[in-house]
């Protein structure tokens, strides 16, 4: 018991960040971030073949930070369809996570959205996955966003899966 | 019997009454909520923060949706335009030496 306990501390980090609190799974690295409003960042290691790794930021916008539909029609247009055709229609994903309403996308294409803020630089990647999340909570929304090459995204779906399950609130 | 185990508890809530008053006490921390007028200023960085480099723009304070915070921070955000994209940029100040300074900022499209 104390063993297994003693090996889920060093296997695991817990952020706490103004309220929510989430547990990375071992292996995603926890990167530093590059502003207040980036609550954590993690990397998550390429999969053989990938030329780069996954990344993961939860973002916390002091309450603001736009309905559920303007942050999907957000990440929608930075997944950008081949050929420039538009996307279908988004199937999306609502759970109760810890008594927390979850809203979640997963959208494909070329991953298009600026470099780093405010650069103007885009992205041009082409075989991307987006998995992003809209957590409601009684201090205004939160905002998961993975983002990387779908293969690599695709070895760490039970990860992120685990990862949602760890997300909880007080107050 | 009865009569004096009901007035020993009466005794007993009144004196818990009186040491656990519903007001704070002197032990809790000070709460700081900032002036209530805010002069938000995008040239004065808060030295707590520092280093903090500057947003790509510095849109007008009045056009600003402000929220504070519960750590008596603001939340200042602003839409914005990058590559025909519609973005919004998020600053966030706080309180320090008699004076409001940029503590970070961040842009909600990357």
């Amino acid at each position: 018991m104390t063993r297994a306990f003693i090996l889920s501390i060093a296997l695991s980090i817990t952020a706490h960040a103004a309220g929510l609190t989430f547990t990375a799974p071992a292996g995603w690295k926890t990167v530093p971030t590059s502003s207040s409003m980036r609550v954590a960042q993690y990397a998550l290691p390429r999969a053989a073949g990938d030329a780069q790794d996954a990344e993961l930021v939860v973002y916390y916008f002091g309450g603001q930070g736009g309905s559920l539909d303007a942050n999907i029609e957000r990440w929608v247009g930075q997944m950008q369809q081949p050929g420039g055709r538009p996307p279908g229609a988004v199937k999306r994903d609502s759970r109760t996570i810890n008594g927390l309403k979850v809203t979640l996308v997963d959208l494909s294409g070329t991953y298009v959205a600026e470099m780093s803020p405010g650069s103007g630089q885009l992205n041009n990647n082409p075989g991307f996955r987006m998995r992003a999340g809209y957590i409601e909570t009684a201090m205004g929304p939160y905002f998961i966003k993975l983002v990387g090459p779908s293969k690599t995204i695709s070895a760490h779906d039970k990860q992120f899966e685990t990862f949602l399950s760890s997300v909880k609130f007080a107050k | 019997m009865k009569r004096t185990l009901c007035g020993l508890m009466l005794l007993i809530a009144i004196g818990c009454s009186k040491s656990s008053p519903t007001a704070p006490t002197a032990t809790e921390p000070p709460t700081q909520p900032g002036p209530a007028v805010l002069n938000l200023q995008w040239n004065v960085i808060a030295a707590s923060c520092a280093p903090v480099t500057m947003p790509p723009s510095q849109p007008a304070f009045s056009a600003a949706t402000i929220v504070r915070q519960s750590d008596t921070s603001v939340t200042a955000a602003w839409p914005v335009q990058s590559n025909g994209r519609a973005q919004t940029l998020y600053a966030r100040f706080v309180f320090e030496n008699n004076t409001w300074g940029l503590c970070s900022w961040d842009i909600a499209d990357v």
